[in-house]
């Protein structure tokens, strides 16, 4: 089996990721900060450890403001819902996944907030500067298309959020792993991202890291295995948002991912991925009937003329080839690429793809395109 | 020489704390500290020996980590 479908969730993962989850599975997944016994204390010293790992990584300095969800659409969901109030206005860009575009659309349609979208192609200040209002609460962007791979600036983003004293909240989903983020000079940004992707995590884990110690509502109230006798939840993060137990495996799954990332360096996974990018590009393009659009980051999304999108995908993975077709969970980025009624076939890579993966997608395509 | 506990925050900030002072040489251990200290329920923090204490007020001020002393055996 050939596996291209890494934006979704990575599959092939380090040896030292499912070491570390065996390990934990077998000795030590006991339930963080709620006992005083050894196990509880070791798993809740690694969950610390992956928060200083993740702070680390982006280039900031408080771990406590990392805070881990169930992946990257509870962290959106947590960054968006908690950074508005009645009658604020957001903007967010034309590329966003419906992990972005979903809770924005909900909170506009129960009449609390409006939206404007921004143009992410060209020239960002300027696409921004003609859609931001006096109002607007918070700007949303990813930083990497999960659709067409479209890289959006992070260090744009953070000075137009800074000069403007907005808000900025960064769905990193397909970007961290494959290029550094720093937000040492954010003075207000929210990065949200899940763990399976490119961080090479199991599913299960995701997080936001926020530079701003405001204190923001909570979506969820439970457990937090501190202050018991209190009934409203502790005024400190992480914990005030993290009620219930965490899962704790995949957590620990994220801290062996970026070690690893980190070993190798993202100068040489993201060297792999254009490289390999552009050879799939180029197979593709000498593919007959093949359209290909815009691409980056791994992801290269492509249609052939007559065959709909979901078809050859189907057809690729009765063959061995996983793919993912159709709209990506991204219909705004459809909209922007003119894909929207048909969806495209995209391929989405890894820092564990090789070349001869991409010769055999070549050569399936064209077992397809002569029997179909 | 007894042993002496501050109360922090959370499991977070003992961690935090506990790994601080490591940095300058204390030893601490990550504690879980009894219901009926002052109230509040359940809490966490760390012990270590208390000729370290003085130190450790300061360590902790500096930090920025909001405490309590929570007691002294």
């Amino acid at each position: 089996m050939i596996y291209l479908d890494n934006a979704a969730t990575t599959l092939n993962k380090p040896r030292a990721v499912l070491r570390e989850v065996n390990e934990c599975l077998k000795k030590y997944s006991a339930n963080p900060g709620r006992s005083s016994h050894k196990l509880s204390l070791k798993i809740s010293e690694k969950i610390f450890e992956t928060r200083e790992r993740i702070a680390t990584h982006l280039r900031y300095e408080k771990p406590e403001n990392v805070i881990f969800f169930q992946n990257a659409t509870h962290a959106l969901n947590f960054a968006i819902k908690t950074s508005v109030k009645q009658g604020d206005h957001v903007l967010i860009s034309d590329v966003e996944h419906n992990a972005t575009a979903r809770p924005v659309k909900a909170l506009e349609n129960k009449g609390l907030i409006s939206y404007s979208v921004f143009e992410s192609a060209g020239d960002l200040r300027s696409n921004i500067d003609k859609v931001v209002r006096r109002d607007t609460a918070c700007i949303i962007s990813s930083l990497h298309s999960n659709a067409f791979g479209r890289r959006i600036s992070p260090k744009e983003l953070i000075r137009i959020s800074n000069e403007k004293k907005i808000p900025l909240i960064i769905d990193a989903s397909q970007f961290l792993g494959h290029e550094e983020l720093d937000v040492s000079c954010a003075e207000n940004v929210t990065v949200c991202a899940p763990g399976h992707k490119a961080l090479f995590g199991i599913q299960g884990s995701g997080f936001c890291l926020m530079t701003s110690n405001t204190v923001r509502e909570t979506l969820v109230e439970g457990g937090s295995g501190n202050n018991s006798r209190d009934l409203f939840m502790p005024d400190t993060p992480p914990e005030r948002y993290e009620a219930g137990t965490l899962a704790s495996p995949a957590i620990i799954s994220i801290l062996k991912g970026i070690e690893f990332i980190e070993n190798v360096s993202l100068d040489v996974i993201l060297k792999k991925l254009n490289d390999l990018s552009l050879y799939t590009a180029d197979c593709l393009s000498s593919v007959r009937k093949v359209s290909l659009y815009e691409f980056g980051s791994g992801i290269i999304p492509f249609n052939i003329n007559g065959i709909p999108s979901e078809i050859v995908a189907y057809e690729l993975g009765k063959l061995g080839i996983c793919t993912r077709a159709g709209l990506q969970c991204a219909p705004l980025a459809h909209k922007a690429m003119g894909t929207y009624d048909t969806g495209t076939v995209r391929v989405s890579l890894s820092y564990f793809n090789k070349r001869s993966d991409i010769s055999m997608l070549y050569k399936k395509l064209k077992y397809i395109l002569s029997v179909y | 020489m007894g042993i002496a506990s501050l109360k922090v925050k959370s499991v977070t900030y003992a961690i935090k704390l506990k790994k601080i002072l490591a940095r300058s040489g204390i030893n601490a251990n990550v504690v879980k500290i009894g219901i009926s200290k002052d109230g509040s329920g359940c809490a966490y923090g760390i012990s270590f020996k208390d000729e370290y204490l003085f130190d450790v007020s300061r360590i902790v001020r500096n930090a920025g980590i909001e405490y309590t002393l929570s007691d002294i055996q």
